[in-house]
């Protein structure tokens, strides 16, 4: 298009160089010829201005590549080249790299889910949750004149023969549960004088409470095993029952739910530095 | 008369001028004319192969570019994997510690029992009918009720060096003391950290404790400032329960 332009402008130009050469009344009108010699002039500065910001040579651009030397194209050819060269390496290094990321990120992954399950089974340990299972229940309905030793005893003993968790009335057993007796006194009057008197006697407390009847202990872990671990002749059951009197009730069920124990409070023990 | 030279003149060199305006574009035209001719076939498949290296380059230059982007996601989500490996860790540290898995240290007092050997002896050379050797010996139930007196008041407790945790259960098995799956020979040395003042006043109410003193067991009591304790090294079988789904 531009060459066009600068055609019809040439022409243009030569149109009024032949007007200013061959006819005498433009020669001889000088308003007319000024005029004439003022749009030569503009076609003139036009059409070298057109000449100059189009022809690449004069500006230094790039020309369209087939109208570049077979030498300036081998060079561009080297340099492209040179370039592909570079960014190959670069996306190689890049590919490298993305493939540790990715290693990297699986072994985060699977040491996150690692760190999970641990927490699911400590927590199950803590007895930070409420946790579900196949058990026995011990049942003790009437008050008894059993001490906090026998507690201790049937507790441990079922600890002994698999208990995963244990709760006493309702409490979940710790390591660190308070189990102890406490002296209690109630007034009572007699029938004959009905003068008061002192009625004192030690009950068992659970966490500094009284222990409440009917005792209910019940244990996660294996039911069949637990039951015979304290339920044999010569047994912790036998034994209550010839101290005592007491006749617990066993039972064991496919599913025991047994309540999240108390957070733990550490004040004194610390980790230990590695 | 001095008019017309001039006026010729003027015209005579916007001519010249024109004409060497044409011919310097003309000439430029025969120059690229000529380039074009010169190896027109070598050029054009020159030409092909630098275009086929440009789009190379561009493949490459959107393929680096893609890579990149993935490889800043990727960095993202490591950097939240850190940040929540961090926070797991600290979960799982803080109840290790509750569950006896971290060694601890910190102040309490360590109580070591022994057999009574020496009265064992004297009853058995001066009162050898009535002499019963159970007397003078450490029983389980003796560590099991001084531990359950202390544990109320203690924030770890070990028994030679065996980690008391929920689950631990003691019981005699013949001549030795089965905790952990461990069997224990006396000396027996309890260590429980915790306030020393509580534990002692623990240790005190104990009826256990009180009978051992009276039967003349020999049972020492220290106060320490750092008592370390050890983790519970057994293993942790919870394959009956689970989570409860109520919660």
């Amino acid at each position: 298009m531009w060459e066009s332009l600068f055609w019809i402008l040439l022409g243009m130009m030569g149109g009024a160089t032949i007007t200013l050469l061959f006819f005498p009344e433009s020669k001889n009108n000088p308003v007319r010829r000024h005029r004439l010699i003022q749009a030569l002039s503009l076609l003139l500065l036009l059409g070298s201005g057109i000449f100059i910001i189009k022809s690449p040579l004069f500006l230094g651009q790039s020309l369209p590549l087939t109208e570049k030397t077979p030498g300036e194209l081998a060079l561009l050819l080297k340099g492209v080249n040179e370039n592909n060269s570079a960014l190959q390496e670069e996306l190689k290094s890049l590919q490298q790299e993305l493939q540790n990321s990715t290693m990297l990120l699986e072994k985060k992954k699977s040491l996150a889910n690692s760190i999970s399950e641990q927490i699911d089974l400590l927590m199950l340990i803590n007895g930070s949750h409420a946790v579900s299972g196949p058990g026995l229940r011990i049942s003790i309905q009437e008050p008894s004149n059993l001490m906090y030793y026998d507690i201790i005893d049937l507790v441990n003993e079922l600890f002994l023969s698999g208990a995963e968790a244990v709760a006493i009335n309702g409490q979940r057993f710790t390591y660190r549960m308070q189990i102890g007796e406490r002296l209690s006194s109630q007034l009572l009057f007699s029938g004959e004088s009905g003068r008061p008197i002192q009625d004192s006697k030690y009950v068992i407390t659970i966490n500094k409470k009284e222990l409440e009847y009917p005792l209910h202990i019940q244990a996660i872990g294996p039911a069949a095993t637990m039951e015979k671990a304290i339920d044999y002749p010569g047994g912790i059951l036998e034994s209550l029952s010839a101290l005592y009197g007491v006749k617990p009730q066993l039972s064991q069920s496919s599913s025991i739910t047994l309540p999240a124990a108390e957070p733990r409070e550490f004040l004194y023990a610390q980790p230990l530095e590695k | 008369m001095n008019k017309q030279p001039q006026k010729k003149t003027d015209l005579t060199f916007w001519v010249v001028l024109l004409l060497l305006l044409l011919g310097l574009f003309l000439y430029g035209r025969h120059l690229l004319e000529e380039r074009r001719s010169e190896g027109q076939k070598s050029v054009e498949e020159l030409a092909h192969y630098i275009e086929k290296a440009e789009k190379e380059g561009e493949a490459l230059h959107q393929e680096i570019l893609r890579l990149q982007e993935e490889l800043l996601a990727s960095h993202k989500e490591e950097s939240e994997g850190k940040g929540l490996i961090s926070t797991l860790t600290a979960a799982l540290e803080t109840l290790q510690l509750a569950a006896g898995l971290s060694a601890v240290q910190g102040p309490g007092l360590i109580i070591t029992l022994q057999d009574n050997k020496e009265g064992a002896e004297q009853a058995q050379a001066s009162k050898p009918a009535s002499y019963n050797p159970a007397s003078y010996i450490v029983h389980d139930k003796d560590l099991l009720y001084l531990i359950r007196a202390l544990a109320p008041a203690a924030e770890a407790l070990s028994l030679n060096e065996l980690r008391i945790t929920d689950c631990t259960a003691i019981r005699c098995l013949g001549s030795v003391i089965l905790v952990n799956s461990s069997r224990l020979t006396p000396p027996y040395e309890i260590k429980a950290i915790g306030e020393p003042s509580a534990l002692q006043a623990a240790l005190n109410n104990s009826d256990r404790y009180r009978a051992l003193l009276r039967t003349h067991i020999p049972i020492e009591i220290r106060a320490e400032e750092k008592i370390e304790i050890a983790a519970y090294s057994g293993s942790c079988d919870f394959s009956h329960g689970r989570v409860s789904e109520r919660n």
